[in-house]
């Protein structure tokens, strides 16, 4: 079959030739000026995926980038500061060597005022704000993680309250890490490290037996109550007795020897434990009666019964307080009891069964301060406001260079954990750095445009295009009526 | 001498050329046939016994064209206009869904961005409002692609009705012309009528499929929808109706039978409203849900910066609040399980209790009976509206995280020591806990004096010490980042208190079907918003279980939702599903486009085979011409020569 060939399907079949080549430089074009190869799904839709699939991770690691960066602001604003704290505690501790070996209050109480504004400067340290909010009040990150305060009780350590909370606020960065950004600063500034309790002074209170819960320092006072006469010698409490007594026993232990020299009961001596002897009348009430070592007891000898001439035992009661009197504990002369602090609820066990006279003891609770409390302590102690003999004040002063040695280690570590940290986001800042560009030349190498392959192509069909007009305009113009004369 | 031969060769030749004309004037014109005189010699006479020819005579014009390729060009025009349609929708589906910057993959990544940025800093307002704003693109995202698809399948659906009124005007018009042409073929032969009859059956066969059944030269008949209907003397009319289920369908006019086109562009049309758009509807339909079912159940477990609630309204309604929650019309399915709710004291003491609650069984009704049944909390069933409100008793407030009991019910323990729970449980299922004592004593004192943490079956899980060694107050780790303390004080032996570990709040997923602080408000794809509540006071974000502003679990939750494999039966994740999504009309795009470029080169061979046939050839025309024009000077010669003659007899006589 002979196919014909007509003016009309030569001119459709050009126009049809035309069209494609130039919907195919017009898309070349469009590749070429974007810069893309890919526009829409349809285009090449397994390719398509592969670079919807590479952009998503493209934004996934920018973003991982800012995080990061976010993240390490705030470490870097954390370390900086820890840092420095770490840096007055070192200062700190040097005072504290100073105090350990000088030997003039004056020269110590000057270390004290410089350990004050190292205090001020570590509190100042604990309220640091990062992006306006605390880093050291853990997931409490909206008010500042410490209130301080001066001690509740006499004795007492500075009243530091933590009010941030126990949990560490975190940063998520990708799919799987976690970073500590907020910390809790109970957990940096504190001390769990609770050593046994120490106590030092003259009432004969000891450790109990059991875990304190008291924190810091306290001081012990140990107060008169009531003395009870066993016996029938006619001796009873002087006016003076109840709070004026300064002896606390049991009863058995004291040796209270009374003389009727009279034998009516008008006159006689009294001797306490062997001390100094007193002479005494029936009209004497309150009666101060003193034995070797000073301790006193007020007695009323108006009723001594005629001719008496013997030992007298008593029992002294007495009271406990680590509140500065605020609530006050009956002595039970016990292995272990619990004295209460009624500001914090905390106690303290003693063992009481020695306490022998009444005085102020002072407790520390050695590990359990934190880092503003230890800094108090050390100002305190240069300060000798417990009036420590030479000898206790050197031990105590280097249990507060110990103190502070672990503070500042704690610190260390927490610097060092958060160092870590930063490192890792460092490391994870290089990869995703490295990530990003090799995601961005996959991204570019799926999607981008061959511009020489894409030129050659444009190029191939202008020829094409080009072609196809001369060939029609060739075959239009070969007419029978050009020979038709 | 007979003039009249010369004269009908000069007739012919004048017909012939005429006929030339017309062709060479419809060389261009679309579905013109050329023409071709028909030349017949006359019939001959008789002169003394020898047989004369008396000249010539036009038998036919008769159009020039194959059948066969006339039938497969027409078949061809009806895969064309069928494919053509098909792309042309496709492609707006596939506009819906280009990526690049403010697309919806775009928005999502950059919602799941900032919620990890706001890890960061939880408590910066400025980020706040970056998640408020990427959740409303988001959600913009989504319904602008969601009314999209709604306004593509109305304006197919317009444009069907216009395509149903076209084709039955032209159905019409087919019958009035073959009924034209019937009369005339009688007494002519109506060429230039066949030649419209042609086009317009092309015409038709854009819209429809069609098969052509030709007996003779002029009679002709049609198949629609595979030959199922025949076009005779009279017009068929369809109409397009739209079912209870919103699919369209093609039927004859005053019947209920659907007619299944399947070619043309209304077999594209109905197809592509019914199923295509339909597939995308429900992928985007899909996708909504999800976003909001998973963003909203991880944020109704969580807090904003503001805590915990006094009250809290349901902003999703139920159907029937008496119905078994199954079947009452939630927002989302409800399943089988627990439903913890935190109740906070004035003193700020947390106890943490739950409700069970199976959809099979449980009406919206006896939900909150069953709230209302716990301590200082009240739940209230809105009958007209559908909506269920939780009320703290005054002074408590109430939330959904699940906490730790820092005040558990301690009834059962007698001794002065009380103890309590802290931390950040971190378990991956939910316990219930009880902490017994193992002998009488002064906590932190006594010797050999411990606490046995018990599961739920009776195992002793760990035995802790808190006698001598133990100091009060102080934590102990229990289980799972959970820590116990004791106060200082005594205990007695065998004493025992219970207290929750929650991982999972809600297991039942009622927090979400119902709107209980949840971060997007609607619940399908048109809907789909930003709770106004969040976008008054982007604080409300719940970042947090606790409240606290460095609090960042529950934006963990939010923010792992990222990865959740949640669509396609369980192997897509919101990226994944919209990357699938963008695959699959890619796919067909490319596929309609490479068949419409087969269907296309098909269309334009059986073109060009049919202008090879029927297409005027202006040369062969003009080849053809000056043959007629020689035998018209031929003719004429013969005239004149003859004339000739005579004038030379009449010489003679006169």
């Amino acid at each position: 079959m002979t196919f014909r060939v007509t003016a009309f399907s030569s001119a459709q079949q050009a126009l049809r030739f035309a069209q494609r080549f130039n919907t195919n430089i017009s898309e070349f074009q469009q590749q070429i000026s974007s810069g893309l190869r890919i526009d829409r799904p349809s285009d090449d839709p397994i390719a398509f995926r592969q670079i919807s699939s590479l952009r998503l991770r493209l934004q996934e690691l920018r973003t991982e980038s800012a995080s990061v960066s976010d993240t390490e602001t705030k470490l870097n604003t954390s370390v900086s500061q820890l840092r420095s704290a770490n840096d007055l505690i070192v200062r700190a501790r040097t005072l504290a060597q100073q105090g350990v070996q000088s030997t003039s209050q004056s020269e110590r109480t000057a270390l004290a005022v410089e350990v004050d504004s190292l205090l001020e400067s570590l509190q100042n340290i604990a309220a640091t704000r990062s992006a306006g909010s605390y880093l050291y009040g853990g997931t409490r990150s909206d008010q500042p993680p410490y209130e301080f305060g001066n001690p509740r009780a006499e004795g007492g350590t500075l009243n530091s309250v933590y009010l941030g909370s126990s949990s560490n606020s975190q940063a998520y960065i990708g799919e799987s890490l976690s970073i500590d950004t907020f910390a809790a600063g109970d957990q940096i500034f504190g001390l769990n490290a609770r050593q046994e309790t120490l106590i030092f002074g003259n009432t004969g209170a000891k450790v109990g037996a059991g875990t304190d819960n008291l924190v810091g320092r306290a001081q012990l006072r140990v107060r008169h109550s009531s003395t009870t006469y066993l016996g029938a010698s006619g001796i009873a409490p002087g006016v003076s007795s109840p709070g004026g007594d300064t002896v606390i026993s049991p009863g058995g232990d004291n040796n209270l020897v009374i003389r009727d020299t009279s034998g009516t009961g008008d006159s006689g001596t009294i001797t306490f434990n062997n001390g100094p002897t007193v002479l005494f009348t029936r009209n004497d009430t309150n009666l101060k009666v003193t034995d070797n070592s000073g301790r006193e007891i007020y007695v009323d000898t108006s009723a001594i019964s005629p001719g008496f001439d013997g030992t007298v035992d008593f029992i002294a009661n007495g009271t406990l307080s680590v509140d500065g009197g605020v609530t006050e504990q009956a002595i039970d002369f016990s292995e272990s009891q619990a004295v209460v602090d009624s500001f914090s609820g905390r106690h303290t066990f003693i063992d009481s069964q020695d306490i022998d006279q009444v005085g102020d003891d002072h407790l520390e609770f050695p590990g359990t301060s934190d880092v503003f409390q230890a800094l108090f302590e050390l100002g305190q102690d240069l300060r000798n406001t417990r009036d420590l003999s030479n000898t206790e004040l050197a031990a105590t002063l280097d249990r507060r260079l110990g103190e502070l040695g672990q503070q500042s280690d704690h610190i260390l570590e927490v610097v060092g954990s958060q160092a870590a940290s930063l490192q890792t986001l460092n490391d994870l800042d290089f990869r995703i750095a490295d990530l990003q560009l090799e995601v961005e030349t996959q991204l570019s190498e799926v999607q981008s445009t061959d511009i020489p392959e894409t030129a050659l192509r444009l190029q191939n069909d202008q020829n094409l295009l080009e072609f196809t007009y001369a060939v029609a305009a060739q075959i239009s113009s070969i007419s029978l009526i050009d020979f038709l004369r | 001498m007979n003039f009249e031969i010369g004269l009908s060769a000069l007739r012919s030749s004048q017909f012939a050329v005429n006929t030339i004309s017309h062709n060479l004037a419809n060389a261009s014109t679309e579905g013109f046939h050329r023409q071709e005189v028909g030349f017949e010699t006359r019939q001959t006479q008789v002169s003394g016994n020898f047989p004369i020819g008396s000249g010539v005579e036009i038998n036919s014009v008769r159009r020039i064209r194959d059948q066969v390729v006339e039938s497969a060009y027409t078949n061809s025009i009806s895969d064309l206009s069928d494919i053509g349609q098909r792309l042309s929708i496709e492609t707006r589906i596939e506009s819906f869904f280009l990526p690049g910057e403010g697309s919806l993959q775009d928005s999502l990544t950059g919602f799941f961005d900032e919620l990890s940025r706001l890890s960061a800093n939880p408590g910066e307002t400025v980020l706040r409002n970056s998640v408020v704003t990427q959740g409303a693109d988001l959600a913009r995202g989504i319904q602008s692609i969601s009314n999209g698809l709604v306004e593509l399948r109305e304006s197919v659906e317009r444009q069907l009705d216009l395509e149903i009124t076209t084709l039955n005007g032209n159905l019409q018009t087919l019958v009035d012309l073959q009924n034209e042409i019937s009369t005339l073929q009688h007494t002519t032969v109506p060429n230039n009528l066949l030649d419209q009859r042609d086009q317009l059956v092309n015409s038709i066969a854009d819209q429809i499929d069609i098969q052509r059944f030709e007996s003779g030269s002029d009679n002709l008949s049609l198949g629609l929808a595979g030959s199922s209907i025949s076009i005779g003397l009279a017009a068929i009319q369809f109409e397009s109706v739209k079912t209870d289920d919103g699919l369209l369908q093609v039927q004859l006019v005053d019947g209920d039978r659907e007619i299944q086109f399947t070619g043309g562009r209304i077999a594209a049309l109905t197809d592509s409203h019914n199923n295509v758009i339909g597939e995308f509807q429900e992928k985007i339909e899909a996708l909504a849900e999800q976003v909001i079912q998973q963003v909203d159940q991880a944020h109704a477990i969580g807090l904003g910066l503001e805590g915990s609630f006094s009250i809290q309204r349901s902003t999703r309604a139920v159907a029937d609040v008496d119905a078994n929650l199954g079947e009452a019309g939630t927002a989302f399915p409800v399943d089988a399980g627990e439903l913890f709710i935190s109740i906070t004291s004035p003193e700020g003491l947390q106890k943490t209790a739950s409700i069970t609650i199976d959809p099979e069984t449980d009406s919206l009704r006896d939900v909150a009976a069953k709230i209302s049944d716990l301590d200082n909390i009240q739940a209230v069933v809105d009958e007209a509206s559908g909506q269920l409100t939780v009320i703290a008793s005054p002074g408590f407030q109430f939330d959904f995280t699940g906490a730790l009991e820092t005040g558990p019910d301690l009834s059962g323990i007698s001794g002065t020591s009380l103890p309590s729970i802290d931390g950040s449980y971190i378990g991956e299922s939910n316990q219930r806990l009880t902490i017994q004592t193992v002998g009488s004593g002064t906590v932190g004192r006594t010797p050999g004096l411990t606490a046995q943490v018990i599961d739920s079956g009776g195992r002793v899980l760990e035995e802790i010490n808190i006698g001598e060694g133990y100091e009060p107050g102080s934590s102990i780790d229990l289980l799972d980042g959970v820590t116990i303390s004791y106060g200082a004080g005594e205990v007695v032996d065998s004493e025992s208190f219970t207290t929750s570990l929650v991982s999972n709040p809600d297991s039942t997923g009622i927090l979400s079907a119902l709107g209980f602080n949840t971060f997007f408000q609607g619940s399908n794809a048109t809907d789909i918003a930003v709770n106004q509540v969040i976008v008054d006071n982007p604080d409300a974000i719940a970042t947090s279980r606790s409240g606290e502003v460095g609090d960042t679990r529950n934006l963990e939750g939010l923010i792992s939702l990222r990865d959740e494999q949640v669509l396609g039966n369980g192997r897509l994740s919101f990226s994944d599903f919209i990357d699938e999504t963008n695959s699959e009309i890619g796919f067909r795009v490319q596929s309609s486009t490479s068949i419409e470029i087969s269907v296309s080169e098909l269309n334009f061979q059986f073109r060009s085979e049919r202008d090879s046939v029927s297409g005027v050839d202006v040369n062969e025309e003009l080849i053809n011409l000056t043959q007629h024009q020689n035998s018209f000077e031929a003719a004429t010669q013969v005239l004149r020569t003859i004339e000739a003659m005579l004038d030379e007899l009449f010489r003679i006589i006169r």
